[in-house]
Parts: structure tokens; sequence; C-alpha cells
């Protein structure tokens, strides 16, 4: 897999610092960059900050220390539809109150774009072009809550895309899109984010537990620990088995699988206990 | 998809329902004049219609449509189907300091401010209560309802022991949700009030679904939570402060019409809001008839009526769908 280099990055961190008052840091001097057309993912163990990091880079949370910049800007000094015409989130939970309908919570992805209290055809238009990206379409009238885990997923996307579009660069920010998704469902999520990358030159960065399915699908891993990058270049570098053990605690084999030649990560046992 | 047209066309239903209910008030009352004797002229019919209904009926579509727009935007704003001024605590809030203020013999307008503020303090203090760790618990925030509404109702016993025979008749009219009393002038303060409100609301309806559907994850649809909140909560206190001042305690508006409105039209606040105003207007007209005619001559206050209605509704709500939607 090639890396797309030598591209302008839309997302820039440096040095970051976080810590909730009166707490131990949880985000201890990180820095990143995620660029158009590249899908990166997001490793570490549970606990090891990476919904907090994705909040710092979303502009939710604001970092003690440490810049983060959108297509060069402070974040900190764009405004919140700023930073949404930009960026979308996926969260992890993936709640929606009230009985709302797949195509109304898309819709929802543009208030950011206007401040008319209706939606117009260009809302209507771009909702449904986002729809037909995640193959959710035909979903369009069913209410959101009646839908089944990956087809939520899959809406919310499509709600970021719809808040994000336009010729722009833009950015999906994403919590574990494939938790709770059965085999076929992760695959297809996978899929999708490597096609709205390849094909729409979003930048993708995604939290992964599956480190199998983030090899397989990011150009880029970043491996969190503790709240720093301890590991971050491609799958084969960062997965090895020397820097897994460390980070999660296990022995690992690491071996390329014989049907898709990425690679795949088997715990093996208990490390030594440090 | 939904445009300007199609919220005019779905809050049709419910002017048509507000026009009957406005007619019937006017119409009907104990010494049996209706709207034929006062197009004939007579003084008498003039009197009773324009001098004493008109003023009523003007009083109950104020509470009714303020009530029920409070309610849709704290159930939509917190996320919990069981929110509305009185069962927050909001309306006793307003209450206890209305109660306070006319204890110490404060002009009516003054009784007003001081209502508004005690239910703009009342909401902040209820919803800090009910936040854990930065999330707006829907169990919680009922409890601290329950906690200021049980404050509330001490300070306003306690006011009510201190004052003269004459102020306490007087309060306790008041308390009970009377639309009889405030009077022209007053019901066209709540009135005023509770229209500028809900054209706030109505206007920032698009918002209100972002915060409905993904409460603090709205934030990164490109809203500002804290301070949309905050706007919501202000102008809520002053709707729900401006009917408590001049009404009194009316309960459960807010609960009733909003579930029936939502069955009918959906989620989306922004025809939800004119539809559940103009709802709760009609309903509460009709609820004052109610509480005119059940035992005419003697009048009831509205508030007793809308609390034998609200009661059981909020038992079934619980029963049915608990805490969520």
């Amino acid at each position: 897999m090639v890396t797309p280099a030598a591209v302008q990055p839309i997302l820039e961190a440096d040095g970051l610092v976080f810590a909730y008052p009166e707490a131990a840091p949880l985000i201890r001097g990180v820095s990143l960059s995620v660029a158009p057309g590249e899908v990166a993912g997001l490793c570490g163990p549970n606990g090891s900050g990476k919904t907090t990091l994705l909040r710092l880079l979303s502009g939710r949370l604001r970092a003690g220390a440490g810049t983060v910049r959108l297509v060069g800007r402070a974040v900190s000094e764009l405004s919140r539809p700023e930073v949404a015409r930009l960026v979308g989130v996926v969260s992890q939970n993936g709640h929606v109150g009230f009985p709302f309908s797949a195509l109304e919570v898309v819709l929802m992805g543009r208030a950011a774009r206007s401040r008319k209290l209706f939606d117009t055809e260009a809302d209507l238009i771009a909702a449904r072009e986002a729809m037909e990206l995640t193959e959710t379409l035909d979903l369009a009238e069913a209410p959101f809550g009646h839908l089944s885990g990956g087809q939520r997923q899959r809406v919310l996307i499509a709600r970021a895309l719809a808040q994000t579009s336009g010729d722009g660069p833009r950015l999906l920010l994403l919590d574990e899109p494939a938790a709770f998704l059965d085999l076929k469902h992760q695959l297809g999520m996978c899929e999708l984010l490597w096609r709205l990358a390849a094909e729409r030159g979003l930048a993708v960065l995604a939290v992964w537990h599956d480190l199998d399915l983030a090899a397989r699908f990011c150009h880029r891993l970043l491996l969190l620990h503790e709240g720093r990058l301890v590991a971050v270049g491609k799958p084969a570098e960062v997965l090895t088995p020397a820097t897994l053990e460390a980070v999660f605690g296990v022995t690992v084999s690491v071996s390329p699988d014989p049907a898709t030649g990425s690679l795949r990560v088997s715990p093996l046992g208990r490390g030594p206990v440090t | 998809m939904l445009t300007a047209r199609g919220v005019v066309r779905r809050s049709l239903p419910f002017a048509a329902l507000l026009i009957l209910a406005s007619a019937l008030s006017l119409s009907v009352g104990p010494s049996g004049l209706g709207l034929a004797d006062l197009v004939s002229g007579s003084a008498l019919a003039r009197t009773v219609i324009l001098g004493l209904r008109l003023p009523r009926l003007i009083a109950g579509v104020a509470a009714g449509l303020s009530l029920s727009a409070c309610g849709v935007v704290f159930q939509g704003v917190l996320g919990n189907p069981l929110a509305e001024p009185f069962v927050l605590g909001v309306a006793g809030g307003a209450a206890a300091a209305a109660c306070l203020a006319m204890l110490a013999g404060l002009p009516p307008l003054a009784c007003g401010v001081a209502a508004f503020a005690g239910a703009a303090l009342t909401t902040l203090a209820v919803l800090g209560l009910g936040r854990r760790g930065g999330q707006v618990s829907a169990a919680m925030l009922l409890l601290a309802g329950i906690v200021a509404n049980t404050f509330f109702a001490a300070l306003i016993m306690l006011a009510t022991s201190l004052a003269s025979e004459e102020r306490l008749y007087n309060i306790i009219l008041w308390l009970y949700g009377d639309l009889g009393r405030p009077g022209l002038a007053g019901a066209l303060a709540a009135l005023a009030a509770g229209l500028a409100a809900t054209i706030l609301f109505v206007a920032r309806s698009r918002r209100l679904n972002l915060l409905a559907a993904g409460g603090e994850d709205a934030a990164d649809l490109g809203l500002d939570v804290g301070r949309e909140r905050l706007v919501f909560y202000l102008a809520a206190s002053l709707a729900t402060g401006a009917v408590v001042a001049t009404c009194g305690l009316i309960g459960f508006v807010g609960l009733i019409v909003p579930h029936m409105v939502r069955l009918a039209l959906g989620s989306d606040h922004r025809a939800l809001i004119p539809a559940a105003a103009l709802a709760g207007a009609a309903f509460l007209v009709l609820a004052d008839l109610a509480a005119r005619s059940l035992f005419a001559p003697l009048e009831l206050p509205v508030g007793i009526v809308t609390a034998f209605l609200g009661a059981p509704f909020f038992a079934l709500q619980l029963r049915r769908r608990g805490l969520t939607w």
C-alpha cells in the first residue's frame, strides 16, 4: 500500500497535552498529521487516551498545551461551524435521541453550513448523495432507532459526509467504527472508508480495537500508549512483536495472512509484568 | 423534507381547534349569554363576554401555549420525555418567588420579575443537580425536580402561614391556577411573554433538533452547545415565570400536549413547536371551560383540572416508556 505523501496535511497536531481537572494527564505530548486521501488508524490499549485524543483533534476539548491545526489554521481560533464544515465526527455510541428518521439525521449535518431555518434543495441533494455513497438511501424514511448497528454507523458517516461536503479538504474522525459489527459489516465499513479516502480524497483517522482490520485497511498506524504515541508508521513498522508486547503487555506473533497478505496479530500469552 | 409551507399545513388543524375552543369559551357561561347576544348589542353580554370571558380566554391561551412550548423545549434540550416546567420544579420556583413578592406587597410587575428570576435560578440549580460527570441523567433530573418542588412547597407554606387572612385568600386562589384572576392587562402581558419565547424557540428550532438528537455530540455538528442550552433555558424561564406570576401553578400541560402532538407530527421541532403551542392553548382553554362548567355556577381553578388529567398521564408515560423515548 502506498501512502499518499507530499500532500499538504489537513490535520496537524503538535505537542498536545491534556488532563482533566485534578487528574493525572491523559495525553502527554502527542504530535501527528493526517493527509487527504489517507486512512490512518489510531490503536492502543483501553484507557490509553484514544477517545480523548479524538476530542482534542475535533476541538471538543481544549488542549492544556500544544496546538491542533486544520488546513493550517489553529482549531482554537475557528468557530464551531467552521470546524464542523471541515471535520465530521462519528462517535462511539452513535446514539440519537427522539424518533428522527435516517434522512432527518443526515440533514442535521447540514446545519453548520446554513443559517436558514429550513433545509434547502442543496441540503437535500448533499444528504442524498452522502446516503448513496454509504448505501443507506433506501433507509431514508426509516426511524434511526430501528436500524441495525451497522446501518446506524453508515447513516452517521453519511451525516458526517453531508456536513463536510464541498470542494474543500475534509477529515473524518471515527471512534471505533467497527465496534459491535459482525464480520460482514466490519468489512463493509472498512471498505467504505477506504473508498471514501481513495475516491473522494477524504482524510480518515479512526480508532481501531481490531489490529488485524487496522493493519489491512490503514495506510498508517499510530500506536498510543499512556498518552504518548510510541510508534507511527506503516502497519509492518508498527505491529512488531516487541512493540505490541511493550504496549499491550502480552506476547504476540505477527505474520502475514496467507489469503490477504496483510499482517495478522495473534496473542500468545501474558508478557512479563512490568 | 420539511418546508415553511409544511409547517403551516401541519399547524392548521391545531389552529382550527384553538379557534373552535375560543369560540366555545366565549359562548358558554352560567349567565346563559352567548355570542348572539353580543352581536345583538346587549350591554350585559358586552360586560360578561368582553369584560369577563375574553380576559379569561386570553389568559388561557397565554398559559397553554407557553407551558406546552416550554414542555417541548425542556424535553428536547434535556432528552427527557418527562421533563416539563411543573415536574422540573421550575414553575414551583417561580411560584415561591412570586409568593414571597406578593407577601411583601410588591406590585404585579415586580411579582412577575420575581417569578422569572425564581424560574431561571431553579432551572440552573435543578440542571446542576441533575448533571453527573458532564451528562444529564434523566432519573437524577427528575429527582432534582422533586427536591426543588419539596423545598418550594415548604417555602410557599411558610409564606402563606405568615400572610394576613385577606392576602392568604388571594395567594391561595392564585396558586391553584385560576385564569379568572389576572384580568385583561395581566393576561396580555403573559401572552406577550409567551409569544416572544415561542417565536424565539421556533427561530432556533433547527438547533433544538441537533440538541435533541445529539446532546453533547451536537458540538461536532457545529453547535455551541452550552450557549444554545442557556438561551433555551432563559427563554423557557421567562415564559414559565410570566405564566406562573399571572395564572399560578398549572401543571402537566407541558407533558400531555407535547406527547400528543409528537405522536401526530414526529420529532422535527420546527413543526412541533408551533403546533404544540397552538394545541396547548386549545387544551387549556377547553380545560378551563370544564373547570367552570363542572360545578357551575361554582368555578374551579384550572390547575386542579390539569393536575387530575396530568398525574395519571405521567404515570402512564412512566409505565409505558420509562425515562427514554
